[in-house]
């Protein structure tokens, strides 16, 4: 009778064990869920930001502002005023100032190709706004995302340890041998039930 | 000893309480870098600017307590409540009256009893639930309910936003613009002298000198746009590293506080950071030069120039004097 008594608590005291440990490793598994989420709706915002399109668009747009902040103001914007050194003399020939201004106007014209080609190149990196910086401001926006996340998990999963080193409550009846069987089936209970869930956890994260 | 006994309660109770101290360290850890991260994001980035918007609340939203679940879904600043049903008129637009908390429910929210003359009638009724606001007014759950709620607009303030690297983009251009409009007048004007002294000043080679005066100065406005961007660009590039570094910190000490501060710290510094500035070196020197040495070469009494002559395009659009003339001066053709 004893004897049925130590064996039935020792399973009870098994089955809350077993009852706990899995709670706790859902718990973790559903934390280690949400902020695996987390991470990778971080990574979702840089892979769109860096996509091909993007970037693109990123570039042409920068491009384009510099193309017209380094023609703000100078002699090969298009609707400026092209200053011709001194003006005509009286009398002077017109065909000399039309000469002129047209040799200004196509150096001018010969400026604004160079220019272009200039805030092109400096479009694609090295600069504020432009295509680099944008990238490496997305990267490190989902490195901090992602770190965060991942920081979590690492505490989270440390924490489920600890939770897993709980050993079953193991009954003992006094010196009879079923005390010391109940004792190792615990034991064997506990060490089969915590790989499984280790497993689990693995399986999950 | 006949009955059965545990005999390792003590060493399970201590790996317990470990663990629960453990899940707790690890919740506080947790929340302690949210918060560092947060603070740290609003330094950098600015604080969300909030808007408020009212509407009608969805009902739909909202789960009733039961048993011993608590209500859900109530909006921001109002409590639920249950009231006996028929405490409201039969539309409902009337909110009910109470007389006071009578009891409190499984779900530790309070039960009202009505009032005095509608409490023979719907002693009968069973409780529904409302929301309450702080004035204590009460809505009857699927009645028209206005709130008022805050949202994210999208727009930041503080931090480092584009007006801040747009002004110090700007920094870097009045310093460096005005001196290159400087030494473009100069050469303008350095240009004419030494056109008008070669009398050359109404030629062809005055409009290719001025031609590639007008080429230099907006190569050279160009440069000076593409220079303050790339200095924009570093310095965006050391603000974010000022952050990663912060974060390293947060992650190592865990402490919000200290890392805020010296966020701040870090945010105060790089807004006084100015730019790099070097003076700008002669930038239209070769057009000057080269004029320079058609003016010396016209006016040189050695020279001799073959009309149709096109290895030195400065001296083609001159017609110099015959040769057997050569005193220097020069006719235009």
């Amino acid at each position: 009778m004893g004897q049925q008594a130590t064996v039935s608590a020792q399973n009870q005291a098994n089955q809350d064990w077993e009852a706990t440990q899995t709670a706790a490793a859902q718990a973790a598994a559903q934390k280690d869920a949400i902020n695996q989420q987390k991470a990778q709706a971080a990574l979702n915002v840089a892979q769109d930001k860096l996509s091909p399109a993007n970037q693109t668009q990123t570039q042409q747009t920068a491009a384009t502002g510099l193309n017209t902040q380094m023609l703000t103001g100078s002699p090969a914007a298009p609707d400026s005023n092209i200053k011709i050194l001194g003006q005509p003399q009286a009398g002077a020939d017109t065909s000399v100032s039309s000469d002129m201004a047209t040799r200004v106007t196509n150096a001018a014209r010969e400026a604004q190709g160079r220019i272009a080609a200039l805030a092109g190149l400096t479009s694609y990196g090295g600069g504020y706004g432009d295509m680099g910086s944008s990238a490496n401001m997305a990267l490190a926006n989902s490195a901090e995302g992602i770190n965060l996340a991942s920081d979590f998990r690492k505490g989270d999963t440390a924490t489920l340890g600890v939770t897993q080193q709980i050993q079953p409550i193991q009954y003992a009846q006094g010196s009879n041998i079923a005390g010391s069987l109940a004792g190792s089936l615990a034991g064997i209970a506990g060490k089969g039930l915590g790989a499984s869930l280790k497993l689990a956890n693995t399986a999950g994260g | 000893m006949s009955g059965s006994t545990p005999t390792n309660t003590s060493a399970v109770d201590f790996e317990k309480q470990q663990a629960a101290e453990a899940d707790a360290k690890e919740a506080a850890r947790q929340a302690s870098l949210q918060q560092g991260q947060t603070a740290i994001d609003q330094i950098f980035s600015g604080s969300p600017v909030m808007g408020t918007k009212t509407s009608n609340f969805d009902w739909s939203t909202f789960t009733p307590g039961s048993g011993r679940m608590p209500a859900s879904g109530m909006p921001a600043g109002y409590t639920a409540v249950q009231v006996p049903a028929a405490t409201t008129s039969p539309t409902g637009a009337t909110a009910p009256s109470r007389s006071g908390v009578v009891g409190m429910n499984t779900n530790n929210t309070p039960i009202y009893a009505p009032t005095a003359s509608a409490a023979s009638s719907f002693a009968a009724s069973a409780p529904s639930w409302g929301l309450e606001d702080a004035s204590g007014k009460i809505t009857k759950q699927g009645d028209p309910l206005s709130i008022t709620s805050q949202y994210d607009t999208g727009q930041r303030t503080g931090g480092f936003d584009d007006a801040f690297y747009n002004d110090y983009k700007q920094k870097v251009l009045d310093y460096y613009q005005p001196d290159e409009q400087r030494q473009y007048d100069q050469a303008q004007r350095d240009l004419t002298y030494n056109l008008a002294r070669a009398g050359t000043l109404q030629s062809s080679t005055a409009g290719d000198k001025m031609g590639e005066l007008a080429y230099n100065d907006a190569i050279q406005k160009a440069n000076i746009v593409a220079n303050a961007n790339a200095q924009t660009g570093n310095l965006q590039n050391q603000i974010q590293a000022n952050k990663e570094s912060l974060i390293n910190q947060l992650y190592a000490t865990d402490d919000p506080t200290l890392t805020a501060n010296l966020a701040e710290s870090s945010a105060a510094a790089s807004r006084m950071q100015d730019p790099t500035l070097t003076p700008a070196a002669g930038l239209f020197a070769p057009a000057l030069t080269a004029v320079g040495s058609a003016y010396n070469a016209y006016n040189s009494p050695y020279t001799v120039v073959q009309p149709g002559a096109t290895t030195n395009p400065a001296m083609v659009s001159p017609t110099p004097a015959s040769s057997s003339a050569s005193s220097g001066k020069t006719t235009y053709g």
